[in-house]
């Protein structure tokens, strides 16, 4: 704001000095114009004068010549009319040639006996102009130049005259005049500059001026005598030559009107007491210098005054940046200092700083609030006063020279006293700030409190060296582990193998190695084909891929020719997974069960061959009872029954006692029929199972209050074994039912499906009870049955509720190998 | 009236021998102790009746039954057997037999027999005449309605189609009256009948009565 006014005050200031500067100029312009304008105006009127008297003048020879002419003596000599016309002629002649406007003789009475104008209606001749002055200077011998008015052509005009002299007398007979108009002069010679002039008499009548209202007026205010005197010489008319009231004296003329007007005036040498006088507006004048003054000036002025203008602009602009740029770097110097405090007292830091004696100059609030000391209690006083003795002395011996040397020092290790007396471990940071002359003046150092971060490090160690310690004690564990599962793996009868997913080998065990004769051979990164026989390297490739297709551990049984016969093995495969969950690699465990297996089959034909035994000796038992004792007492009642008859009305008591053999022989009958039905049914050899199965039902049906639906579809005959083993299983089924379920309907139902006799006996009844108690359904014994035969017997849930026993027995005898797995597909785990 | 008689056991055919001689309008043409001799015998001598154990040695009754049927078609058979178990009876019957007893009541029931068949009627015991009519009925229809009721079932349709109570039925088959009532039910609902009238009609219907 002051800026932009005192901008604008020496704008102003400018442009008065610009205006006074001009005015000054103006006004020595202007004397310098007036003095001009006077000289020119002297210079003027006397070339004008001079000019004026010249013409004036120019015609005393001419009529000197005139009157020397033979024809003007001629005439003035005589009457002699010849002469007369001769010296009009040649007045004529004059008149034309010198330009004049007539020229005229006159006798010695001045009366005028011939003159050019003759016969113009203001003829001259025989006027007599005796009286003018003219004409008595040249009859007196004296030639003349007079300025008056013509009283007969009322035209105002220089006269010049000359005597006349007779050749033979030589005595004056008369004048010769020649009158030359003076409006020429006014017309020519006096309008050749701006300005007035005028030509008066000595008495100060105006007789010539280009300023017309003037003629025949006067300069002077006339007296009554003078203007008598005037009159009488007829010189100026009539008169009365008024004053112009004009005092027209020195070159200072003021008019009426009180205009200045600048003067010169000349005296006319031919015409003694006349003056020529020349006046000038002083106005007019100055108005001269003025206008082109103005006119150049006024724009010069102008655009000075706009060239200030935008200067004071351009300065007032530029000022204005230049001062906005210092504000804001005056605003940023502030702001930066202010968040230097703010910084210095806020930062969760200790800063202090000191001078070049250790005196504390300067400490954040940060500082004294970790020491606990009051800032009056800390500053000026040495900074090793708040060392502990070990850290003072480093710092007087070592850091402070060093500091005060190099202007810098860093992660010093000091411990500081704080103002309970305990210690702080700090690590301090400093720079120096130097003075203009580059000179260390003070400091400016960081400390960070390292109590916590020291004890820290020492808790880290501490967890370091136990880290240390139990990964020894886990390496040890480790290789203890190792050493077991080598062991392990070293003993075992197994053949443990572990491979990589693209199938080559990481390590198999020294088992395996013997078995495929690879003792202390590497077979790392080896494939199945490279060292296993190409049948079990199919076999394993297939399964492991099958492992690691699925992602699960499966049970496969594998088999492999050795030098002592096939080998089967019971292969157990897992993958194994990465931290990541990744596969990374296949184990596979196979034990040899071969040797189980032959086992597994002779105890099962064992069994088989028991049951089978056992079958064929309750078949034989009861096809004894029936066949033998069966019919023979078949044979006896038909004989006890012939013998009643026979005795019938012949000794009662006799027929009394055959008729009670005959009944007790019924009983024995039916009691021998239902043992050898129980011990095996005879129906069953002799019609088969379907037979048998429809018998069983049949006896159910009566004795029990269930509905029965038997449905068989493409059963075939069956050898002896298996049917026994379907008909005995049916038939445990069936007592569970009926013991068990409450079940109002049971349906047994048998068909031949894939090779196998699918059997399923199923009720509507209470369902299967927990696993333990379904061992007391003969689950077991049925199984068995089933599996004596190569088949396999499950018992579940029935959909809808209920218990179904699903059993499945193989049509054509199972080879010997047939376990629950099938070797092909294998068994998840 | 000359009669075939095949048994294995000859102290039967003793027995079965003197039934038969009682009577004095028959004899006894010929004895076989197995298959083969008895249609041996059957082809020599031409008996008007055949008499035969279904269990024999070498050619079993059932297949003796149709050797002889092939031979002789109208020849009136009838099986003798030692065994109670209905299956033989069905499936002598099946086989062609025309009549059928247990040998235990022989000496009551073989001359019945041999009379009956000998005029071209078919003999069975009156216990099991029921249990076989149902039996055949129900194999003659395999794919059909009655082949899916149980044989119990059956027994109750052609009980209650014949005009018996629940309370006969229970009592002629040793159950209880809710059991038959049961079966009732469910006979109704596999039939897709609506009461008594629909399954008397049933039963006439499939040959049941």
């Amino acid at each position: 704001m002051r800026l932009r006014r005192i901008l604008i005050l020496f704008a102003v200031q400018t442009v008065i000095l610009v205006c006074i500067g001009g005015y000054l100029y103006y006004t020595s312009m202007k004397d310098a114009a007036l003095e001009e304008a006077e000289r020119r105006l002297r210079t003027t009127a006397t070339n004008v004068s001079r000019d004026l008297h010249r013409y004036l003048t120019q015609f005393e020879q001419p009529v000197r010549a005139l009157a020397g002419m033979r024809e003007t003596q001629h005439a003035l000599a005589g009457d002699d009319p010849g002469a007369l016309r001769e010296a009009n002629r040649m007045l004529d002649h004059y008149t034309s040639a010198f330009g004049v406007s007539v020229c005229y003789i006159m006798g010695p009475s001045g009366r005028t006996i011939a003159s050019s104008n003759r016969d113009e209606p203001d003829s001259f001749v025989g006027q007599d102009f005796g009286f003018r002055p003219y004409f008595r200077k040249a009859i007196s011998g004296q030639p003349h130049v007079y300025l008056a008015l013509g009283t007969t052509s009322e035209e105002r005009g220089a006269y010049s005259s000359h005597p006349v002299y007779s050749d033979e007398t030589g005595k004056i007979i008369g004048v010769a005049v020649m009158k030359a108009s003076v409006e020429y002069v006014e017309t020519k010679l006096l309008s050749v500059d701006k300005g007035t002039f005028l030509v008066r008499d000595p008495q100060g009548v105006i007789f010539i001026s280009n300023r017309q209202d003037w003629l025949y007026k006067s300069t002077a205010d006339l007296t009554e005598q003078d203007r008598r005197a005037i009159e009488k010489s007829q010189q100026f008319g009539d008169g009365p030559w008024p004053w112009i009231e004009w005092d027209i004296d020195g070159n200072r003329v003021e008019s009426p009107e009180s205009n200045i007007y600048l003067a010169s005036t000349r005296s006319l040498p031919s015409f003694p007491g006349w003056e020529l006088v020349y006046m000038r507006s002083r106005q007019k004048i100055l108005n001269s210098v003025q206008q082109p003054f103005v006119r150049i000036l006024g724009p010069l002025v102008a655009g000075l005054c706009i060239l200030i203008g935008l200067y004071v602009f351009f300065l007032y602009t530029r000022a204005e940046q230049e001062l906005s740029r210092r504000r804001k770097a005056e605003q940023d110097l502030r702001k930066s200092e202010r968040d230097y405090r703010y910084l210095y007292h806020n930062t969760p830091a200790m800063l202090h700083s000191i001078d070049t004696d250790y005196r504390m100059i300067q400490v954040s609030d940060f500082w004294l609030e970790a020491t606990g000391y009051t800032r009056e209690e800390v500053l000026g006083r040495n900074l090793t006063v708040f060392l502990t003795p070990d850290s003072k002395k480093y710092a007087e011996n070592t850091i402070l020279p060093y500091f005060f040397r190099t202007g810098f020092c860093r992660d010093v290790p000091y411990r500081l006293i704080k103002k309970d007396g305990s210690t702080m471990d700090i690590l301090l940071t400093c720079n120096a700030i130097l003075d203009e002359h580059g000179e260390i003046s003070r400091t400016l150092a960081v400390s960070v409190d390292v109590t916590e971060r020291k004890k820290e490090q020492e808790e880290l160690e501490r967890a370091k060296e136990k880290l240390s310690q139990y990964s020894r004690q886990l390496e040890r564990l480790v290789n203890q582990r190792t050493q077991e599962f080598t062991g392990i793996l070293k003993y075992t009868p197994a053949l443990i193998y572990l491979k990589n997913t693209d199938g080559t080998y990481r390590l198999i065990n020294d088992r395996f190695r013997e078995i495929l004769s690879l003792q202390g051979q590497d077979v790392y990164g080896r494939t199945d084909d490279d060292i296993l026989p190409p049948d079990f390297a199919a076999q394993i490739s297939q399964n492991d891929r099958h492992v690691l297709q699925t992602h699960a551990a499966f049970r496969f049984t594998e088999r492999l020719e050795l030098a002592d016969g096939i080998h089967v093995y019971l292969s157990i495969k897992f993958p194994i997974y990465s931290e990541e969950g990744q596969i990374n690699a296949l184990c596979g465990i196979l034990t040899d069960i071969t040797e189980l297996q032959r086992v597994q089959n002779r105890l099962r034909n064992l069994s088989r061959n028991i049951i089978a035994d056992q079958e064929r000796e309750r078949e034989a038992i009861s096809r004894e009872l029936h066949d033998e004792l069966g019919q023979m007492l078949t044979a006896l009642r038909m004989d006890c029954v012939w013998l009643a008859s026979y005795l019938l009305d012949k000794e009662e008591t006799a027929w009394k006692r055959a008729t009670t053999m005959r009944d007790h022989i019924d009983k024995t009958l039916d009691d021998v029929s239902r043992m050898s039905h129980e011990l095996r049914p005879g129906v069953l050899d002799d019609l088969g199972l379907i037979d048998a199965v429809e018998s069983l039902i049949s006896d159910y049906e009566q004795r029990t209050e269930m509905a029965y639906i038997f449905e068989h579809h493409d059963v075939p005959e069956l050898p002896k074994t298996e049917s026994t083993a379907v008909y005995r299983i049916v038939q445990e089924a069936l007592t569970n039912s009926v013991r068990h379920s409450r079940a109002t309907q049971v349906s047994v139902s048998m068909h031949r499906e894939d090779g196998h006799l699918h059997v399923h006996v199923r009720d509507n009844g209470l369902g299967l009870p927990g696993d333990q108690e379904a061992q007391g359904f003969g689950i077991t014994g049925m199984q068995e049955r089933a599996y004596i035969v190569g088949g396999e017997l499950r018992m579940e849930r029935a959909p809808g509720g209920g218990t179904s026993v699903i059993c499945r027995v193989p049509l054509v005898e199972a080879p010997d190998s047939g376990a629950h797995t099938n070797p092909e597909q294998g068994e998840r785990l | 009236m000359k009669v075939l008689l095949a048994d294995d056991h000859s102290i039967v055919l003793d027995g079965l021998r003197r039934i038969i001689e009682d009577c004095e309008d028959m004899e006894v043409l010929a004895e076989a102790s197995d298959g083969t001799r008895a249609l041996e015998a059957a082809l020599k001598t031409r008996p008007d009746v055949a008499v035969i154990d279904i269990s024999m040695p070498d050619i079993d009754g059932l297949e003796l039954i149709n050797r002889l049927l092939s031979h002789y078609p109208d020849l009136p058979i009838v099986v003798l057997t030692v065994h109670e178990d209905r299956q033989y009876m069905y499936r002598a019957v099946q086989a062609g037999a025309m009549g059928y007893i247990t040998k235990r009541s022989a000496s009551e029931q073989l001359v019945q027999a041999l009379r009956k068949v000998q005029s071209g009627k078919r003999f069975f015991p009156e216990e099991v005449a029921e249990a076989l009519a149902l039996h055949l009925s129900r194999k003659g229809s395999e794919e059909d309605l009655p082949g899916s009721l149980s044989m119990r079932e059956l027994q109750v349709l052609r009980q209650l189609a014949m005009g018996s109570t629940n309370q006969e039925i229970a009592e002629s088959y040793n159950i209880s009256v809710k059991t038959v009532d049961t079966h009732r039910q469910r006979i109704l609902k596999k039939l897709g009948l609506r009461n008594n009238a629909d399954i008397s009609r049933f039963a006439h219907e499939h040959n049941i009565i």
